[in-house]
C-alpha cells in the first residue's frame, strides 16, 4: 500500500491485504457488515471484522473506524439520587497540558487502565455508596488498603490481598476447612509467641470478642481456638508461613496491627475475610475430649461476623464479586460547614473534589474494567 | 493564603544561601506548564490543594511523558522483555518463561499506570536497579533483575568496578553504563536495559516535592528563626525521599482564647490526608500555653497525640529567643497521602484486584 503509485495500485494492494486477512477466517471475532464494499468493487454485503478493518487502507476516510475511534464515556447512574448536569460532569475532563493549556483529559488517567479510552463510568450518591459497601473494619486510616470484601464489608491490604489468593488457589479452603471440622486437636503445639496472648487479649477486645474485663475463661477459650485455627492454617497450607514472615510494611501493606507475632497476625486477618469457618468449627458438633464443649463453642460464637450481603442475592449470571477493588472516585459536592466528607471510604478513594453546590454529594466512579451495575453491592440499589 | 506561599517560598528559596528551586503554585495550569525541570524542584501550594494530590502528581507524572517519548518507551520495553524472555527460556525452560512473560507483561502496565517509565527502575518495585556492595575493598555495583514478585532474589546480571571508573575519569557512572554481563546470556539483557535506562536517564534524575502550606497568620508575624529551622527541618526530611514527596506544613499561632485556629472546611477535609510520621515544633511566646492546648489542637487535625513527643520522649522546643512573640506557636510537618505506594510490595494499590481476580 505504502509503495502504490496511484490509487488503482492502492486498491489493488488493499484487497490483497484484505483477502490474506480473510482465508480461513471463521470470524471468531464480532463481525459487522463493511459500509462501504464499492470501495473493494463489491457489490453484495462485506463481513468484516476488527482485524480486516484495522488493516484497511481506507481505514482513515471509513464512517465506522471513525465512529469507533471517537473515545467517549457513557455516564451510568447506579441510583436515582442525584442532579448532576451533563456539563458539570465534562468539568472535570477538562486537564492541563504540559504547556498550561487546557484540554480534555481523562480524569482518571494514572488510575485506571482503561482512561482515555471509550467505557462506562457510574455515578452514585455518597449516602448509597457507603450504604451497600460499608467500612466494617476497627480501622479509619484505610487509605493505603487496596481493595475491598463486600461480604464482610472488609478493606483488603496488600498482605490480605497475596494471603487471600494463596487461600483461594487450589482447593486449599477446602482442606482447610475440612481439617478445621474433623480435627480433635489431640496434642498440638503453640505456634503463637508467649507475647502473643497479651496483645491477642486488646484485638479480642477491640473487635468486641470479648468484654474488656472478660471472666478469664472466655478469652481462654478463644485463645484456644486461635492457637488451633492457626495449627490448621498453617498445617494445611504451609506456604502461609513465608507469606506471614515477609516483613511487610504496617500502614501501607498491612493495617496497623496490635504488636503481635507475624503468625498471629496472619490468623486475625484470615478471621476478617472468614468468619464463616468459625461457624463451621462451632457447628461441627461434640467432639473434644478434654473440654466443656458448650463453653467452649458459646465463647467462640462470639467471633462470628454478619456477612453483609448474601451474595445468592445479587449475583447476576454468577458474575457477583465479593473482592473489589477500591475504585477512584471524584466527588461532586459543597462545601460547607456542614459537610461531612470522608476521602477514603472502604470501596472507593477520592482523587478530586469538584465543589458543587447540591443536596448531597454525588461520586462519579471508574470500573476499573468491571461492570458495576453488575458486579459490585450497587447493583442492588 | 497567597502571602503565606509567598513568605515561606521566599525562605525556602534561599535557605542557607542555596537558592533553591521554589515554585509556588497559584492555579493548577501553572503546575503542568513548569514540569520540564531538572535537579530538584519544590512546589508550594495551599493545604486544601491536597485534597487533589493524588490526581495531581499522577497528572505531573504522567505529563511529563511526551507522546513520541511514550511510544519509544514502549518499543524499548518490548526490547527488554524479549531478551528477558529468550534468557528465561535458558533458565527456565519454555514454560516457566511463559508465565514470567505473563506476570511480567501486567506489571509492567501497572507500573507504566502508575509511575510511568522511571518506575521500571525503581529498587525492589521495578524491573531493574543497582545493587552495591563492597568486595576486597572495592566498590561494586550490581545490576539485578527482577524474576517477578514473591520470587525468588533478583537475577543478578552484570557488574562494573565504580571506584576504578571513578580513578580513570574523576566521575561517577552514569544509569547502567559500563555494566559487564557476568555471562555471555546476559548481555542481549543487559544492553536493552542499558538503552532503556538511557532513555529515561534526565527523567530519573528529575525530583520533584511538594509541600501544601496553611498558616493563621503572616509568616511575618512569627519568629523568622521559627520558621527558617521549621523549613531546614522540612528539608532534611525529604532529602530521603526519591523523586517525589507530598508533605503538608502548618504553622500556627495557638493562644488561650481561639478554640478552631481558622481552619476552613476543605482544608480540614484536606487534612484528611495526614499520614503517620508527623514532627512538631513548638515557639513558647511570651504569653505560656498549656500543652493540654497544643494537644488538642493537634488531635483536632487528626494528628496523634504521640508525636507531640520526638523520638526521645521530649517536646521539640525552638531554642531562640531572638524576635519571640507574645503568643506561643508551633509548626507541624506532616507526610500527606498521594495515592503513591512508594514503599509498598505492590506497584499500584488501585489496579492490583482488579487486574488479579480473587
Amino acid at each position: 500500500m505504502i509503495e502504490s503509485n496511484n490509487p488503482h495500485e492502492f486498491q489493488q494492494a488493499t484487497l490483497s491485504m484484505q483477502h490474506q486477512l480473510r482465508k480461513d477466517k471463521s470470524f471468531e471475532q464480532e463481525s459487522y457488515i463493511c459500509p462501504h464494499p464499492k470501495w473493494f468493487n463489491v457489490s453484495e454485503q462485506l463481513e468484516v471484522d476488527e482485524t480486516i478493518c484495522r488493516f484497511c487502507g481506507y481505514q482513515s476516510s471509513c464512517s465506522k473506524f471513525k465512529e469507533s475511534s471517537d473515545e467517549h464515556v457513557k455516564v451510568v447512574v447506579l441510583d436515582q439520587s442525584h442532579n448532576l448536569s451533563q456539563t458539570m460532569i465534562e468539568s472535570c475532563f477538562i486537564g492541563f497540558d504540559k504547556y498550561g493549556n487546557s484540554q480534555k483529559i481523562d480524569p482518571f488517567n494514572g488510575f485506571s487502565p482503561q482512561a482515555g479510552s471509550t467505557r462506562e463510568l457510574y455515578l452514585i450518591s455518597k449516602q448509597n455508596f457507603v450504604k451497600f459497601a460499608n467500612n466494617n473494619s476497627e480501622y479509619h486510616k484505610i487509605e493505603s488498603a487496596v481493595g475491598y470484601d463486600a461480604k464482610y464489608g472488609q478493606p483488603i491490604w496488600v498482605f490480605d490481598q497475596i494471603m487471600l489468593a494463596e487461600l483461594h488457589s487450589g482447593d486449599n479452603l477446602v482442606k482447610l476447612e475440612k481439617m478445621l471440622v474433623e480435627s480433635t486437636f489431640d496434642e498440638i503445639g503453640n505456634l503463637f509467641f508467649s507475647s502473643d496472648k497479651k496483645n491477642l487479649r486488646k484485638v479480642a477486645i477491640k473487635l468486641n470478642w470479648c468484654e474488656a474485663n472478660p471472666p478469664k475463661s472466655d478469652f481462654d477459650e478463644i485463645f484456644l481456638f486461635l492457637n488451633r485455627l492457626s495449627h490448621c492454617i498453617f498445617e494445611t497450607i504451609p506456604s502461609l508461613i513465608s507469606i506471614a514472615k515477609t516483613p511487610f510494611l504496617p500502614h501501607i501493606d498491612f493495617p496497623p496491627n496490635y504488636g503481635c507475632s507475624d503468625i498471629a497476625n496472619l490468623v486475625i486477618r484470615f478471621l476478617h475475610f472468614h468468619s464463616d469457618m468459625i461457624k463451621k468449627y462451632c457447628d461441627s458438633g461434640k467432639r473434644f475430649s478434654d473440654e466443656n464443649s458448650e463453653i467452649h463453642i458459646k465463647a467462640i460464637s462470639k467471633l462470628i461476623s454478619i456477612p453483609l450481603f448474601s451474595y445468592a442475592d445479587i449475583s447476576v449470571d454468577n458474575k457477583a464479586r465479593r473482592y473489589l477493588p477500591r475504585f477512584p472516585v471524584i466527588a461532586f459536592g459543597p462545601m460547607t460547614d456542614t459537610t461531612d466528607l470522608n476521602l477514603e471510604f472502604a470501596a472507593g478513594r477520592i482523587i478530586e473534589v469538584i465543589e458543587f453546590q447540591c443536596a448531597e454529594t454525588v461520586l462519579l466512579i471508574d470500573g476499573l474494567g468491571l461492570d458495576l451495575e453488575v458486579h459490585g453491592p450497587w447493583s442492588q440499589c | 493564603m497567597v502571602s503565606v506561599l509567598n513568605s515561606i517560598s521566599s525562605i525556602l528559596r534561599n535557605l542557607d544561601g542555596l537558592e533553591l528551586d521554589v515554585f509556588q503554585i497559584k492555579d493548577k495550569p501553572e503546575l503542568y506548564s513548569e514540569i520540564n525541570f531538572s535537579g530538584t524542584r519544590f512546589f508550594l501550594s495551599p493545604l486544601s490543594d491536597a485534597i487533589s494530590a493524588p490526581m495531581t502528581v499522577r497528572r505531573f507524572h504522567l505529563n511529563q511523558s511526551e507522546v513520541g517519548h511514550l511510544n519509544k518507551c514502549k518499543n524499548l520495553i518490548e526490547d527488554v522483555m524479549r531478551s528477558a524472555y529468550n534468557l528465561f527460556i535458558v533458565l527456565k525452560g519454555e514454560e516457566g518463561a511463559n508465565i514470567w512473560q505473563m506476570n511480567a507483561l501486567k506489571e509492567s502496565q501497572k507500573i507504566l499506570a502508575a509511575k510511568g517509565p522511571i518506575g521500571m527502575f525503581e529498587k525492589n518495585n521495578g524491573f531493574s536497579w543497582i545493587v552495591s556492595a563492597i568486595e576486597d575493598g572495592n566498590e561494586y555495583q550490581h545490576l539485578v533483575f527482577s524474576q517477578g514478585r514473591n520470587s525468588e532474589t533478583p537475577l543478578r546480571l552484570a557488574t562494573r568496578d565504580n571506584y576504578a571508573h571513578k580513578l580513570d575519569h574523576g566521575e561517577d557512572f552514569l544509569g547502567y553504563d559500563g555494566f559487564i554481563p557476568i555471562e555471555q546470556k546476559y548481555a542481549l539483557l543487559v544492553k536493552s536495559l542499558q538503552s532503556f535506562k538511557q532513555s529515561w536517564q534526565h527523567f530519573s534524575q528529575r525530583t520533584h516535592h511538594h509541600l501544601y502550606c496553611w498558616s493563621n497568620d503572616a509568616i511575618e508575624s512569627f519568629q523568622k528563626s521559627f520558621v527558617q529551622n521549621t523549613l531546614r527541618k522540612y528539608k532534611q526530611i525529604i532529602s530521603n525521599e526519591s523523586m517525589y514527596s507530598s508533605y503538608g506544613l502548618i504553622i500556627c499561632r495557638i493562644s488561650n482564647t481561639n478554640e478552631l485556629f481558622g481552619l476552613k472546611k476543605i482544608e480540614q477535609i484536606a487534612l484528611q490526608r495526614i499520614r503517620p510520621g508527623a514532627i512538631l515544633y513548638i515557639a513558647n511566646g511570651e504569653n505560656k500555653v498549656k500543652i493540654q492546648q497544643i494537644s488538642e489542637f493537634i488531635s483536632s487535625i487528626g494528628i496523634d497525640d504521640k508525636y507531640l513527643y520526638n523520638t526521645k520522649r521530649e517536646l521539640s522546643y525552638h531554642q531562640c529567643q531572638v524576635g519571640e512573640i507574645e503568643s506561643t506557636a508551633i509548626a507541624v510537618i506532616v507526610p500527606l497521602w498521594a495515592g503513591l505506594w512508594k514503599d509498598s510490595r505492590e506497584i499500584d494499590g488501585e489496579q492490583i484486584i482488579a487486574l488479579n481476580d480473587l
